[in-house]
């Protein structure tokens, strides 16, 4: 039997780079699953729009700053810019507690009303993705700075934030 | 950073307890699976034993029985076949039969395996707890699982039932995004795409359909979490009266619920049969020493039920009121899914034609195999066509269905496997005779059990009932019950003897060489027991296809390995 | 290996094999299915006595095909000409693509869309309207009364034993609403539109005899209808599993001629 010989090597995408592709097409896939419960709940008859508390906007900025810092942190290998990008993460997401809080002392609760039940919802489980870039961070500052792959989750996860701000402001 | 060649691990808690090396997880996926496979064949037979006593003398009370019924689901599904097939043999076999050392991210590797040990005490553990285990079908849909009110089990059972599987996908999610990284980027040199083994393909197509359909499972589990513990109302309207008072919730939609529950649920059967039916080309071109037949056509087929397998949920809800346009949409998108699985099933029986048949006990599962995806695959068509689904819906010709898909094909593509590539992880042959009388008693009686279950919906048997006695319209069907009864204890009694033989074989098996079985893929091409590292100091190459039988050959010389 | 044992074994498996083509196919022949009473069940046999013919006929041919073959490649000789070139490969999965599309959608289409008509298409005009309400674990059933209006029910009003339904009697048309526990009763012969509700969970309005089965989903109205075509009594049960009491939640249909249907709903009481 002869041996079918192959010529080529196929070209190889870095495995790291395979599984943040993958991971994103996952969250991609969740936060798809939201919107579809969204919409159909949107469409009942009852439902009632509920203003968003506005430190929403101030941490929304925030997170698009943090977006250019990362940029900076890994095109420059920076510790710094990580650094002030982990900070201004964990600044994002405090900010987000705080408007939590401010939903719950004006009398909306997480059950009180459907708009806000997906506000409470969304925020938190987008934080909670956040919460694992802020993790990614600290862990590449033991040895360097930020990849480029947590800047590209980081960029992401900014993305999604903006996506539900969109969902859920409209 | 795809693999480190790392020197192997020195203590017992580095070589078998928190161990990086793809054989050790899988082995542990493996044998966790038979643990809990004994606690969902239990809670099989318990329902059967249920089912063949007197009304008046139950082994159990309804709400124990609906407990049973819940968690053995459950368990099978997600603890036990795709522990055991996705989990345990594709970490056992990807690295293998690539060519390649490790996966991509053996941390990664280990800690999937570590974040299904505590969802099986919280499964397990569900059953202690007040108000029992999750009562609402592994199906968990709500109000019946969003409300304590509604059933015991769905108090603290159904939140443990929620964080189990929370666990569990996060588990399978680290787990495939580890075997897509590994398929894409550590294939050996020389190796095309085209060029892997089928069980590898449906290992791939495994792990993309569970990485994006899982997400919808989460978003449900998330919202069914927030609607029983935050007062939310994402899945119950108003107007729910429980003890004459109306419960406070509402705008919600149960429906929601479903159409997310089944966005994952059906791409989820394929995941878990899909290993299957790649294993049992590999198996059957070893033993007819010949390449499957097909194997371009297999690819294409096993991608096309991979994409078709998303978009034909609904056909699991033709009678929940959603609209039955929409329901008919369904029923012709999901019937077209017969095609690649007849090419798939005509490809496995064509594998066989002008071979060589050696009939040895993987040989016996993997012919088996090609016989339930008939009676499994036909009996869906009853179920796809939406007109006749009315019939059938809830009955026992819906369980008898996917047990034959999801529970029998599976099981026989474990059991193949384990046969088959035993000797791969231990250099021992499992013993010969212990594996027919395995086979023997097990095939038949298990496929029996749920053809009769087919019977049984037929006359129009409804299923997770506690008690069927004071109906009568499925008279002719219950008679066929305790036949199923003695049947399963068949079964249940036979495993042990499969048990039996695996652990002793370990130590006592008869010592194999390198290549028992003469075969062509890359994990033969290293030694058997298989050493950390897969293969020594050099890695193989891909030299050839990884099927170059030739049964115009006298054994012994007729494969040409896929290294040489 | 020796070849005379394996092509013993190849035999007997070849046998096995084709046995249980044979074995399955005809248990499916056998008749399962209970009597049929109403219109469109007819219906629904007919798209699955063609799928027995269908599928039945290509299972025997696949198991024929796969004991055939078993016996025959038992032997251990010399095969000449496995491998075939992809194009061959490609041209025999024409067959059974073309074979199962034909098959499957010719049973959707063809077959069952007819029948999909009967239950989810537009009632007549004369046809007789009732609400059945599901919860743990009993079913409501009730009829619109004379005024042949639905009145006004409001959860809040529910009580197991006084009010079930939870009928508000500031509703007139709610003041002629009959309600019955368990008991569908209807006449021969004519289209009856059932609208279904739930007070709790899911549950699935079941009538096997007449094969009908429709969800009822709280915070929503389904409807399905059907005609039934034999007087008699015919089971009601659940089919979505609902609680500890999912298994005995039974009622039943009684059918009656046209004249004695009109002279029970005369002699029939309002609840309120």
């Amino acid at each position: 039997m002869e041996a079918t010989i192959v010529t080529s090597e196929p070209r190889r995408i870095p495995a790291a780079q395979i599984i943040l592709v993958v991971f994103m097409g996952t969250v991609t896939m969740l936060f798809a699953g939201f919107t579809a419960a969204y919409m159909i709940r949107r469409a009942g008859s009852d439902w009632t729009h509920i203003p968003l508390p506005g430190v929403v906007w101030i941490n929304t900025a925030i997170l698009i700053v943090s977006s250019v810092t990362i940029e900076f942190a890994w095109r420059r290998r920076s510790q710094r810019w990580t650094a002030l990008s982990l900070i201004l993460g964990a600044v994002f997401l405090l900010g987000q507690i705080m408007a939590w809080r401010q939903l719950t002392s004006a009398g909306l609760g997480l059950g009180a009303n459907a708009h806000g039940s997906f506000f409470y919802m969304l925020s938190a489980v987008h934080g909670l993705h956040l919460v694992g870039g802020v993790c990614a961070m600290i862990y590449a500052l033991r040895k360097g700075s930020a990849s480029r792959l947590i800047a590209t989750y980081w960029h992401f996860m900014g993305g999604v934030w903006l996506y539900v701000l969109l969902l859920l402001a409209v | 950073m795809a693999i480190e060649e790392h020197h192997g691990p020195q203590s017992f808690i580095s070589k078998y307890v928190f161990s990086f090396d793809h054989k050790v997880i899988g082995l542990q996926y493996l044998i966790t699976a038979m643990f809990m496979g004994l606690f969902g064949g239990g809670l099989a037979v318990l329902m059967r034993i249920q089912l063949a006593s007197s009304p008046d003398d139950p082994l159990v009370a309804p709400e124990t029985y609906i407990s049973l019924v819940t968690m053995h689901g459950t368990i099978m599904v997600f603890f036990v076949v795709s522990l055991a097939l996705v989990s345990g043999f594709g970490n056992i076999l990807i690295p293998l039969m690539l060519g390649a050392r490790d996966m991509a991210y053996p941390f990664l590797n280990m800690l999937s395996y570590w974040t299904i040990v505590p969802a099986c005490f919280l499964v397990l553990g569900s059953f202690l707890v007040e108000g029992g285990a999750a009562a609402a079908g592994w199906t968990a849909y709500p109000p019946l699982s969003a409300l304590p009110e509604a059933v015991p089990g769905s108090g603290l059972g159904q939140t443990l039932w929620l964080a189990a599987m929370t666990l569990f996908i996060a588990s399978f999610t680290m787990g495939g995004l580890n075997y897509i990284a590994t398929i894409l980027n550590c294939r050996a040199k020389g190796m095309r795409l085209m060029d892997m083994p089928l069980t590898v393909w449906t290992y791939f197509l495994s792990a993309i359909l569970g990485t994006l359909s899982f997400p919808a499972l989460t978003a449900a589990a998330i919202m069914l979490m927030l609607d029983r513990h935050g007062g939310t109302s994402f899945f119950l309207p108003a107007g729910l009266v429980f003890g004459n008072e109306e419960l406070p919730h509402e705008g919600g939609t149960p429906l929601l619920f479903q159409h997310l529950f089944w966005f994952l649920g059906h791409p989820e059967v394929y995941v878990l049969v899909l290993p299957a039916i790649g294993m049992a080309f590999d198996i059957i071109a070893t033993f007819a020493r010949r390449p499957p037949f097909g194997y371009r056509m297999s690819v294409y087929s096993l991608l096309s039920v991979g994409v078709l397998s998303m978009v034909v949920w609904g056909h699991h809800m033709f009678i929940t009121g959603m609209n039955p346009y929409v329901g008919e949409y369904f029923s012709i998108a999901t019937v077209i899914i017969t095609a690649p699985f007849a090419v798939l099933g005509l490809n496995m029986i064509a594998s066989i034609w002008r071979g060589r048949i050696r009939f040895r006990v993987p040989m016996l599962f993997a012919l088996g195999i090609i016989m339930v995806i008939g009676a499994g695959g036909f009996g869906g068509i009853y179920l796809a066509t939406s007109v006749s689904d009315i019939y059938f819906h809830d009955s026992y010709f819906v369980v008898g269905h996917f047990h034959l898909m999801i529970g029998v094909v599976t099981l026989m593509g474990t059991f193949g496997g384990i046969y088959y590539w035993f000797p791969k992880l231990f250099g021992r042959m499992m013993n010969e005779t212990l594996g027919k009388v395995h086979f023997w008693l097990t095939f038949p009686a298990i496929y029996t059990i749920f053809i009769l279950m087919h019977f049984q919906g037929l006359s129009g048997l409804l299923r997770r009932y506690a008690d069927h006695s004071i109906y009568g319209f499925a008279e002719v069907g219950k008679t066929l019950a305790p036949t199923i009864t003695y049947l399963t204890f068949v079964v249940a009694g036979t495993q042990f003897i499969f048990l039996f033989n695996f652990f002793v074989s370990i130590w006592r098996g008869k010592v194999a060489g390198d290549n028992p079985w003469e075969a062509t893929t890359l994990e033969w091409a290293g030694p058997s027991p298989a050493p950390h590292g897969n293969y020594g100091p050099t890695l193989p190459e891909a030299k050839r296809g990884p099927y170059e039988y030739d049964p115009a050959q006298e054994a012994g010389n007729d494969f040409a390995p896929q290294a040489s | 290996m020796a070849s005379g044992k394996s092509r013993g074994f190849g035999l007997f498996f070849a046998i096995v094999t084709v046995a249980i083509g044979v074995a399955v196919a005809w248990g499916f022949s056998r008749g399962w299915l209970p009597e049929v009473a109403s219109e469109h069940g007819k219906g629904v046999d007919g798209v699955i006595h063609y799928l027995m013919w269908s599928t039945g006929v290509l299972f025997l041919v696949g198991h024929l095909a796969l004991g055939y073959f078993i016996f025959k490649y038992s032997k251990d000789q010399a095969q000449a000409n496995a491998a075939v070139s992809h194009r061959t490969e490609a041209k025999a999965a024409i067959a059974p693509v073309l074979a199962m599309m034909a098959v499957s959608e010719i049973g959707v289409l063809v077959v069952g869309l007819p029948v999909f008509d009967e239950i989810y298409g537009e009632a007549p005009a004369d046809a007789i309207t009732i609400e059945v309400v599901g919860k743990q674990f009993e079913w409501l059933v009730r009829y619109a009364g004379p005024d042949g209006v639905f009145g006004k029910v409001d959860p809040k009003l529910v009580h197991d034993s006084r009010n079930p339904l939870g009928l508000d009697k500031k509703d007139p048309a709610a003041k002629d609403d009959i309600v019955k526990r368990g008991v569908v009763t209807i006449p021969v012969d004519k289209t009856c539109v059932v609208n279904l509700r739930s007070h709790d969970v899911i549950h699935s309005f079941t009538v096997p005899f007449f094969r009908t089965k429709q969800d009822t989903l709280p915070g929503f109205t389904a409807r399905t209808k059907f005609v039934p075509t034999k007087e008699g009594q015919f089971e009601l049960a659940c089919a979505e599993l609902c609680g500890l009491g999912h298994y005995r939640m039974q009622g039943k249909v009684v059918v009656m001629n046209n004249e004695d249907y009109e002279k029970w709903l005369s002699e029939q009481e309002s609840w309120l």
